[in-house]
This record gives structure tokens, sequence and C-alpha cells, in this order.
């Protein structure tokens, strides 16, 4: 058998559809997993230290569910009355450097190598407070005209 | 007197007949263009050498043959019978290979697989001729222009062929440079012929370690049946890529893929003896080995064309052509031709992203028509 017939009884169109079809979809999704590359092995860098300041988080989570009280505050560590807001003030003046949005690895570097104290309970309390917000691109930036007490810390004032 | 007559009808003088002389010519032709033309002379003149081998007429039983059971050639070629030799080439090849090209600008991966209608058209075409469809997906898989690929789709699909289509692939490839060029000038202007291509991006140490782990899970899901080529391909890269085993990929690039090339050169050329190579079938699978480098050549060109539509970064056409397999001859050609119009344009580095596309895209292809015909 030759000719066209020949074809269709091998299935020959059907198999060339599909077989350049499956050729095509396999180098395109390649070329396009390619084309993230860089930007994942950008923020898989910036990520890589990821552990320096999440376990201290984390281990302030657990603290705050031990404690009662305080723990509403979020890091579990004290801090005198006005010290946020100062602490904040640095911040914003590393962060004026850096420009908005930030890398919170980076802020922390930045805050120990000038001898800011509890820099992460500090970030933590700004994060919990909604002064800081992080983004879905994992970048942190500052929130604009946020009442700068949570409503977990007004509740707090109140009891007390 | 009796016993010298009988002597003398028992040398290959005396047993010989044309289709010998006309294969030992074969033979005599890639030698000759592999170390006076550099035609491939790392695969014609094992292939050559090879056709001089096997077209000694011997006697049949003596075990001398490479298709008498416990010949010493039959033992070599048994590597090509199971399909070991290709990967192995794989494995050298991947370790020779830099994707960083490829890497840098992604959306020319694309013009590898637009090559690859070259592989389906000359598919249709075997089927249109009367061939089986298994010889037809071997027939088609000439169009890949990877020497490998067609010898391991072959020998699964058609064995019975594999000399013939190893050769007629072999040819091809080597020929790339006189089959090419006047595609590429047809369907292309002056004007895209001088299209520059901008510098590539940097490509960093951490994504060349990540693409042959990701390139090999992607192509594999997808098409399984190309395993044995793509992960001895990416294992290669990894070998190479990852800088800690630079031993291993020393070794696949130069020993592994060196042995392997003689012997399956040798092999392959030694198998084409003149009762199963001279046929009518292998006049067809020459005939139809030529169209699907032209039409694989055509398509290429073609889509980079088309891509160029949609298409800010414009892209020069003649890289379309690279997506023919044949690594790294037709990146080669592509910057030849561009030279010709424009000698201050360097289209080579840009060339070789199609053309080690071109590459995984057979591999897949071969896994697709294995997957539908095996």
């Amino acid at each position: 058998m030759d000719g066209f017939s020949a074809i269709s009884a091998g299935n020959g169109w059907l198999i060339s559809a599909l077989g350049i079809s499956v050729v095509f979809f396999g180098l395109a999704s390649l070329a396009f997993i390619i084309s993230f590359f860089p930007r994942a092995i950008s923020w898989w860098n910036d990520h890589a230290q990821t552990p320096r300041y999440v376990f201290p988080l984390l281990r302030s989570l657990l603290v705050k569910r031990r404690r009662k009280v305080p723990a509403l505050l979020g890091s579990g560590e004290s801090h005198e009355p006005g010290e946020i807001d100062d602490a904040e003030e640095d911040l914003r003046l590393l962060t004026a450097h850096m420009g908005e949005p930030f890398k919170l690895p980076r802020l922390i570097e930045m805050a120990e190598q000038r001898g800011l104290t509890r820099v992460h309970s500090t970030i933590n309390r700004l994060i919990v407070r909604g002064t800081m917000v992080g983004g879905d691109d994992g970048l942190f930036r500052w929130t604009k005209g946020t009442d700068k007490k949570s409503p977990v810390e007004k509740k707090f004032e109140e009891i007390e | 007197m009796e016993l010298l007559i009988e002597f003398l009808q028992n040398t290959g003088f005396g047993m010989a007949d044309f289709r010998h002389l006309v294969m030992i010519a074969v033979g005599l032709i890639f030698i000759y263009l592999g170390i006076a033309r550099h035609y491939e002379p790392l695969l014609l003149v094992p292939i050559g050498f090879g056709i001089l081998v096997g077209n000694i007429p011997v006697f049949k039983g003596l075990g001398l043959g490479i298709y008498e059971k416990g010949s010493v050639l039959n033992y070599l070629y048994f590597g090509v019978r199971q399909g070991i030799y290709p990967p192995l080439i794989f494995l050298g090849i991947g370790a020779m290979t830099d994707f960083s090209t490829l890497l840098a600008r992604p959306k020319l991966i694309l013009l590898g697989a637009a090559a690859q209608l070259g592989v389906f058209m000359t598919f249709l075409g075997a089927l249109f001729l009367g061939f089986l469809p298994k010889e037809a997906g071997s027939i088609g898989i000439i169009g890949g222009a990877d020497g490998p690929t067609a010898i391991f789709l072959s020998a699964k699909l058609a064995p019975h062929l594999v000399g013939p289509i190893a050769i007629a692939a072999y040819s091809y490839m080597a020929l790339v440079p006189v089959i090419q060029p006047p595609i590429m000038r047809l369907l292309t202007s002056r004007q895209e012929r001088l299209i520059r291509m901008s510098d590539p991006r940097e490509v960093s140490s951490q994504e060349k370690i990540v693409f042959p782990i990701v390139g090999f899970l992607l192509c594999c899901f997808l098409a399984p049946a190309a395993l044995p080529l793509l992960a001895m391909l990416f294992f290669g890269n990894l070998l190479k890529e990852c800088l800690v085993t630079d031993r291993l990929a020393k070794t696949a690039r130069t020993a592994v893929v060196d042995t392997v090339t003689i012997v399956l050169g040798l092999t392959v050329g030694a198998s084409t003896q003149a009762d199963v190579f001279l046929t009518g079938k292998s006049i067809g699978i020459f005939i139809l080995g030529a169209c699907s480098f032209m039409v694989a050549t055509a398509g290429g060109v073609l889509f980079a064309k088309v891509m160029n539509l949609f298409s800010h970064d414009k892209i020069n056409p003649l890289l379309g052509a690279a997506g023919v397999s044949a690594v790294p001859d037709s990146a080669r050609v592509v910057q030849m031709v561009g030279n010709r119009e424009d000698p201050s344009n360097y289209l080579l580095m840009h060339a070789m992203a199609p053309n080690v596309a071109g590459v995984i895209g057979s591999a897949i292809a071969a896994g697709v028509l294995w997957s539908f015909l095996g």
C-alpha cells in the first residue's frame, strides 16, 4: 500500500500532528521555565540565609504561645515604652538608603552592623503592628499613615 | 592446479561482484570526504573504513561477517542493535556542550523545535512511498540530523534498516554545508540575513547546573521513551557544569565518546554489506533523507521569520537553519552564510542555541515515534 491511503492506514496524520505538538510543547515549556531561571536563582540567593531570621522568628512564636498576655504582642521580648518607635526611626533611616521595597535579610544585616539591638524582635513587632508589610514578591515596604499600634496592642493597653 | 583454482575462487577476488565494488567505492568516498574535505572526519573515516570491512566478500559460516553470530564484528554490532552506543555518545555530547547561549536566549529553543518538522514530514513521505510505519518512523528521524538518535530509533523500530539509515544520516550531516545554504538564501532576503543579534546576557554557573536537572525532568516526563538519550545527555552536561566531577566529565567527553565513536562508526559501516545495503529501499531512504534535511532547514528558517512578526527583538532568520541538530556544523553554516553578507556579523554563538535545542528536540521526536510505533 502506498499514497495517502498508506498514510491514513498507518495513522500518519495523527502521529505527525501529535509528534510535532509534543516536541513544540516540550521545548516551549523548557524555554518558558528557563526564562524564570535568573529570577528564581536570584530569589534563592537572597533567601539562602533565611534560617538566620526565620528561626529566631519561629522561636519567638513558640515563646508567644507559652506566655499568656505579653505573647499577644508578638516576640515576647520586652521593650521599654517608646523603644519600638525609636527603633522604627532607625530602621526607616536605613531603608531610606536601601530604597523601597527592601529585602528583610539585608535590613537585618545592616541594622546589626550598625549596632541596633533586638533587631528581629523589633521588626517582628513592626510587622505585627502593620507598620511594615510583606508583598507577594517577598520584599517588604513601610505602610504610610498607619496607626502605629496594632489592635492587639491597643487591647493589651486597655487590659492594663 | 585444481587446488589453486579452488583457492583463487575462494579469495575475495573470486567471490566479489559489482555490488561489492560499488560499496567499496562508497567507502572510499567517505574516507576521502573525511580526510581531504574535512567533512565530519571523526565519523566518516570510521564509517568509510567500516564499509570497506563489511564489503570484503567472505565465506558464510566461518563466523567472519557482521551478521554471523559469534563473530567479533557481530559482538561489536550488539551495541548498535541494542541501542547501547547512542546513549553513550549522548553522554559525551552532554559533557562537551555549553548550553549558555540557550539559557541566555530561551526563545531560540523554539527554532530547534521547528526544525523537527523535517522528521514528521519525512515520516509522512516514507509512508506515502509505501514504507511500513516502523520503517517510516526510522527514516523520518534522519530529519533530526542526529546520527546517534537515528541509529537508536532505527535499532528499535527497524533493525534491518540501521545501516542505510545511519549512512544516510551521517552522509547528510557531513553534507550540511552543501545542502543548507541554498535553502537559507532562497527563503531569506538580504536585509533579513543582515540582522544583527544583540549580545546575550551572562549566564551564572548556578543556572548551568540547574538546567540539566530541570531539562531532564521536564523532557523525560513528557516523552519517557527518550529517556536513554536525554538522561545521558543531561547527565553528561551536569558532570561538566557542576565542576566537582571534572574527571568524569573529561572521561565522558574524551575516552568514552571516542571509543564508542570508533566502534559505532566501524560497525555501522560494516553493516552496509552489499547484499543488505544495495536495495531499492536504500535508494528511497537516501532520497527521503535529503528531503528531510531540506524540510528541517526550511522549517527552522520560516519559523524564525514567523517569530519576527510578533517580536520586537528581531532574530536573524538564518539561525532557524541551526535548529537542524547537526552539532556544530549547521551552526557553522549559519555563521558562513551570515558572514557572506556581512563579514562583521558573528552569528555562530547565537546559532548554538537552536543547534543544541535541536539535539533535545530530535531526541524527544525519537521518543514520541518510539512510543507510537514501538
